[in-house]
C-alpha cells in the first residue's frame, strides 16, 4: 500500500537519474514485463526502467532502499523459470542498454563485459574480429545475456569441459543491494581478470542467486582457443537402458568437447508438431563434438569414438551438412523452432544436474510421467566437466493459451522435480515453488547460511524478493 | 458494401498468445545486427514486436486497457516486417498483421491513429493524398509529359502520390524510360486516388477500403491487363492488401523494377552510357520482405555500364529499414532520421558512391537523413536507369 502511495516520487526520483525516455509506469509496458514464456503466474511491476551506467544503477538502489522497492534484473527474460517476473512488484531493471564490451584481451583469453551483452553480439566479436576465440555456446536465443547465463549457472557447449558457463566467470562487478560497488576476482587486485583464484572465492555470493543479492555490472568471461578441426558424430540409441553407458565411456576416454543425448521426441519436435510418431529402434541420439588442433589428433579422437559406438551396435547417423551446422554453429536461431511443438508459444522445463549414474532411472521415469500426462517424452541430456556430473532436463512446450494445459504442466513439472531430487539430482534455475522443493531437502545449515547472507548483503529485501524462497 | 463489425484483433486472435518472447526477432540472426528499428531506438520491450503482439493480446483479453499512452508503443513500428523474418516460430509470417490489426483495434476504440496521422486520413479524404496537394495537380506533371492524354493501353501507370507530388523525378523517369522503349501505358487521370497504404499502415482501415473500392473500379474501367507501380508502397497495397481486403484488382500489378528487367531481357531497354560508380543498393521493405522482389532491381543495376554494385552486410530479407513507413515518418520525424542515419553509415561502409532504391518514400527519408547527417545520397533506379539510356 506505502509503495503505491510513494510510487509517484519513485517514479520522478529515477527519471532524475535515468532520464524520462528510460522509465516508463504505463500499463501496457509493464505488462509485457509482467510475465514469460513459462507456467509461472505472472505479476506486474510498478516501473520499468533502463539504466546505462554503473552509477546510474548505484542511484536506483539507493532510491529503492530508501522506499524498500523491489528491484528485480532483466535482460531478455529467456530462462525458462519465470525468473523475471516481479513476485512483489517493484522495479524492473531492465540491462539491455549496458551492452558494452570494455575489454577482449586476446593473449589473456578473456573478456570483460557488461550485462546486456547478447550471445549475438559476442559471436559476431568473433565473427568479425577475434576469429581465433570462442566461448562456450548454450542454446539459448542469440538475444540471451552471455552475463545472466553465466551467472544462473548455465550449460553450454564447452561444459563437458570447463564446467558451467559459471565456471568461466574470472570476476564480477557488482552493485550491492545498498548500492555499493564491488569486485570479486582477480579483478580486485590486479588489472587483469584472470580468475577468481588465489583469494577467498567471493564471487559465489552472486552466482546462482537468481539476482537476489546484487547486480552484476561487469563479468569477465573465459575465452577458449578455436580448434582446427571440429565435427559431429551421431548414432541412434535404440534402448532407453542405453541412453547412458556409451556416452559415460566416451567421457572416460577424454576425446569428446560435448556430448549430448536427446530423446527421440526432442530430436524431431522441431520439426514435428505433437504427436510425434516414435521410430522403430530410435529411442535417442547421441551426439559426440569431436575436435582437434591436428587432423591427426581430430582423427584419432573421432576413431575411439566410433569405435566405442560400434561396440554398443549403436547405428551412425548421416546427416546433411546443413543440420550439423545448426548443432554446431551456436548461437542458432532455428534450433527453437520446437518451442512451438504444441502450437501455444509457451515453453516450461524442469532442467537439472544429476549424477551421471542415475541418467538411466531419470530418463526412463520421466518418460513415462511425461507421456503420462500426455506430453511428447522431450528429455536433453548432456555430460558435464568430464562426466562429474550430467544435465537431465526434460522440455516442456505448450500451449500458453489452454488455462487447462497449464495446470497440467504445473501437475507434471512438480511430479518431475520429484524425480529429479529422488536420484539425488537439483533442478537448475528453479521457479520459486521448486526452490522451495530443493529446500526441503536441503541441509538446514546451508539454508541457514543462505538466508544470513541474504540479509547482510540486502538488509531491506529489496533484490528480487520472493526468489528463492529466502524469506 | 456491409460488413460485420467484429474486433479486427479476432482475425488474429489464433496467434495472439503464440510468441514466446524468445528475442530472436529482435537480431539479424547470423549477422548479429538489430533487426527491429523502433526496439533499437526506443529500447523497452514494449516497442520490439514481441512487446506489441503481447499488448495486443492484452488488449483482446482485457487485460490491457486501451488508453493514448498506447499510442508511442504500437504506432512507433514501421512495419518493415523484419521480425517476421527473423521469427523462427509459426506466427512469424502474422506479426505485422497482428500490429496492424492492434492499431485498427485502436482507431475502433478511439485511441489511434497519432494526431499527424489523423491529419493524413483528413487530407487523404479531402484531396485523395496525404500531403494536401490539390487533387486537381496530380496529374500536372504526366500532362506536361504529353502522357495524359491516352485513354486506352495494356499497361495504365498508377503514379502513386508520392511521386506524383513530391519525387516527381521518378514518375518522370519513369515515363521517360517507358516512351524511350515504346512500351505503350495511359493513367487513371484524376480517377487515380491514393492507394490506401497510408490509411491500412495506420489502421484507419474503413477508408482505405473506400478508397480501395474506387482504385480497383477505376482500374477495371481502364481496361488494362497490367497496373504499373513506381512506388514500393502502392505495390504492395494494390498487390497484396487490396485482395486480402476483398477488392480483386481486375489487372496484374507490376512493379516498374519488374517491367525494366523484363525489358532488358527482351532487349527492349538498352543502355548507351555508362555510369562509372559504384552503388548499393537498399530493400525497401514493402517491395523486399513484403513482396520478396529482390533481384529485378539488382539485374538492372547489374545491366548498367560501368555500374558496381556492392552489397550492405544487412540486404533483401535482412535489410535495414529506412525508418519511414507505417506512419513512422509522419509523428516521429526524428526516429525516422536516427533510423535512416544508421542505414547510411551501414552503406558507406560498403565503399558506395551513393544508395540506390525503388521507392520514392524511402528515397525521401534516406536524403532526409543525407541532409541532417551527411554520409550518402540516394537515387532511384528509375533515375539511374534513365541517365543510362
Ligand atoms: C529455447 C531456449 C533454449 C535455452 N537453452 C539454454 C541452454 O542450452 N543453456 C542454458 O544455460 N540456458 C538456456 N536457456 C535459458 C536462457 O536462455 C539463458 O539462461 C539466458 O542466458 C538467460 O539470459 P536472459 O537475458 O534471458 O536473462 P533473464 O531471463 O533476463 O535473467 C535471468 C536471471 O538473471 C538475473 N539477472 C539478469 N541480469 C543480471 C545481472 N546483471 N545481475 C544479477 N542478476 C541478473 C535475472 O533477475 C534473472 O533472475 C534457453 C532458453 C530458451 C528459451
Ligand atoms: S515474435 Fe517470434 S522471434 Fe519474436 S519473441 Fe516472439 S516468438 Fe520470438
Ligand atoms: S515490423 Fe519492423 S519495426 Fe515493426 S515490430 Fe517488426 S521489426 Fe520492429
Amino acid at each position: 500500500m506505502e509503495l503505491r502511495r510513494n510510487i509517484e516520487s519513485i517514479y520522478s526520483e529515477v527519471e532524475e537519474v535515468v532520464g524520462s525516455s528510460f522509465v516508463s509506469r504505463e500499463e501496457h509496458v509493464l505488462y509485457v514485463y509482467s510475465y514469460d514464456m513459462t507456467i509461472e503466474p505472472p505479476h506486474m511491476p510498478d516501473l520499468v526502467v533502463m539504466p546505462r551506467t554503473v552509477k546510474e544503477i548505484q542511484e536506483i538502489l539507493r532510491i529503492a532502499n530508501k522506499y524498500k522497492i523491489p528491484v528485480v534484473p532483466f535482460v531478455c527474460g529467456t530462462n525458462v523459470g519465470g525468473l523475471t517476473i516481479p513476485v512483489k512488484g517493484g522495479i524492473i531493471l531492465d540491462l539491455k542498454r549496458m551492452d558494452r564490451v570494455i575489454e577482449v584481451n586476446e593473449e589473456d583469453m578473456y573478456a570483460v563485459i557488461e550485462p546486456g551483452v547478447t550471445f549475438g553480439q559476442l559471436k559476431r566479436l568473433f565473427n568479425t574480429k577475434y576469429r581465433n576465440l570462442r566461448y562456450s555456446w548454450p542454446y539459448s536465443p542469440p538475444f540471451a545475456s552471455v552475463v545472466a547465463n553465466a551467472l544462473l549457472q548455465g550449460l553450454a557447449s564447452m561444459s563437458l569441459k570447463y564446467g558451467s558457463n559459471a565456471d568461466m566467470l574470472n570476476g564480477l562487478e557488482v552493485v550491492l543491494p545498498t548500492g555499493e560497488l564491488v569486485r570479486v576476482g582477480s579483478c580486485s587486485v590486479s588489472p587483469y581478470w584472470f580468475g577468481r583464484h588465489p583469494l577467498p572465492d567471493l564471487a559465489g555470493l552472486f552466482i546462482g542467486w537468481q539476482g537476489t543479492t546484487g547486480i552484476v555490472t561487469k563479468a569477465g568471461i573465459q575465452l577458449w582457443p578455436k580448434p582446427d578441426f571440429r565435427d559431429l558424430l551421431i548414432a541412434v540409441i535404440p534402448d532407453p537402458n542405453m541412453v547412458a553407458k556409451p556416452a559415460i565411456e566416451i567421457v572416460r576416454k577424454n576425446i569428446a568437447e560435448d556430448i549430448v543425448v536427446s530423446s527421440w521426441a526432442l530430436s524431431k519436435a522441431r520439426v514435428t508438431k505433437y504427436p510425434i510418431q516414435r521410430e522403430e529402434g530410435v529411442e535417442a541420439y547421441l551426439q559426440v563434438v569431436i575436435s582437434g588442433s591436428s587432423r591427426k589428433e581430430f582423427e584419432g579422437k573421432w576413431g575411439t569414438a566410433s569405435k566405442i559406438i560400434r561396440q554398443y551396435n549403436l547405428k551412425p547417423v548421416e546427416l546433411p551438412e546443413k543440420e550439423i551446422q545448426i548443432r554446431l554453429n551456436l548461437p542458432s536461431n532455428v534450433i527453437l523452432g520446437w518451442i512451438d511443438h504444441r502450437a501455444g508459444g509457451g515453453l516450461t522445463w524442469v532442467g537439472s544436474y544429476v549424477p551421471m549414474s542415475r541418467w538411466v532411472e531419470g530418463y526412463r521415469k520421466g518418460t513415462q510421467i511425461m507421456e503420462r500426462y500426455g506430453f511428447s517424452p522431450m528429455i536433453f541430456m548432456r555430460a558435464m566437466r568430464e562426466g562429474h556430473y550430467g544435465v537431465l532436463r526434460y522440455l516442456v512446450p505448450f500451449n500458453k493459451g489452454s488455462a487447462k494445459e497449464k495446470d497440467k504442466v504445473k501437475d507434471m513439472c512438480r511430479e518431475l522435480c520429484k524425480l529429479v531430487l529422488d536420484i539425488g539430482g537439483i533442478p537448475y534455475k528453479p521457479p520459486i515453488w521448486m526452490a522451495e522443493m530443493i529446500q526441503q531437502r536441503m541441509d538446514r545449515g546451508c539454508l541457514e547460511l543462505m538466508k544470513k547472507i541474504k540479509k547482510l548483503l540486502d538488509p531491506n529485501g529489496v533484490m528480487n524478493p520472493g526468489r528463492l524462497c529466502l524469506k | 458494401m456491409s460488413e460485420v463489425m467484429e474486433m479486427p484483433l479476432s482475425e488474429v486472435a489464433e496467434w495472439l498468445h503464440r510468441c514466446a518472447r524468445c528475442g530472436n526477432c529482435k537480431t539479424v540472426y547470423g549477422i548479429f545486427k538489430p533487426s527491429c528499428p523502433s526496439g533499437e531506438e526506443f529500447k523497452l520491450e514494449a516497442f520490439y514486436p514481441s512487446g506489441r503482439i503481447w499488448i495486443a493480446r492484452g488488449i483482446y483479453t482485457g487485460k490491457v486497457r486501451p488508453s493514448r499512452q498506447l499510442i508511442k508503443s504500437i504506432y512507433t513500428c514501421t512495419t518493415c516486417a523484419s521480425c517476421t523474418v527473423q521469427c523462427v516460430l509459426d506466427l512469424h509470417e502474422h506479426i505485422v498483421d497482428i500490429i496492424e490489426a492492434l492499431r485498427e483495434e485502436l482507431v475502433r476504440m478511439g485511441v489511434g491513429p497519432t494526431d499527424p496521422q489523423a491529419r493524413l486520413a483528413k487530407y487523404i479524404k479531402m484531396e485523395r493524398n496525404p500531403y494536401l496537394e490539390p487533387h486537381s495537380k496530380r496529374m500536372e506533371l504526366l500532362r506536361r509529359l504529353n502522357v495524359y492524354e491516352k485513354r486506352k493501353a495494356d499497361i495504365v501507370y498508377f503514379v502513386g502520390c508520392t511521386a506524383a507530388y513530391i519525387r516527381k523525378e521518378v514518375a518522370e523517369a519513369t515515363v521517360r524510360i517507358l516512351k524511350e522503349c515504346g512500351v505503350e501505358f495511359s493513367t487513371l487521370k484524376e480517377d487515380e486516388w491514393c492507394c490506401g497504404s497510408p490509411l491500412l499502415r495506420i489502421g484507419q482501415v474503413d477508408l482505405a477500403k473506400e478508397i480501395a473500392d474506387h482504385n480497383a473500379a477505376a482500374i477495371e474501367e481502364s481496361g488494362a491487363i497490367r497496373v504499373l507501380t513506381s512506388c514500393a508502397g502502392c505495390y504492395k497495397t494494390l498487390k497484396k492488401d487490396y485482395p486480402k481486403m476483398g477488392r480483386t484488382v481486375s489487372a496484374e500489378v507490376i512493379h516498374v523494377t519488374d517491367l525494366l528487367a523484363e525489358l532488358i531481357a527482351e532487349d527492349r531497354l538498352k543502355f548507351s552510357r555508362e555510369i562509372k560508380a559504384t552503388v548499393t543498393y537498399h530493400d525497401p521493405c514493402h517491395l523486399g520482405r513484403h513482396m520478396g522482389l529482390y533481384e529485378s532491381p539488382r539485374q538492372i543495376l547489374e545491366a548498367i555500364p560501368g555500374l558496381k554494385l556492392v552489397e550492405m552486410e544487412r540486404n533483401m530479407e535482412n535489410a535495414w529499414c529506412c525508418g519511414a513507413g507505417g506512419g513512422v515518418k509522419s509523428t516521429w520525424g526524428g526516429f525516422a532520421l536516427n533510423v535512416a542515419k544508421r542505414r547510411i553509415e551501414e552503406a558507406e561502409r560498403t565503399g558506395a558512391n551513393f544508395i540506390v532504391t525503388s521507392c520514392p518514400f524511402c528515397k525521401t527519408n534516406l536524403n532526409d537523413a543525407y541532409e541532417k547527417f551527411g554520409g550518402l545520397r540516394t537515387v532511384d533506379v528509375v533515375e539511374l536507369v534513365l541517365k543510362a539510356i
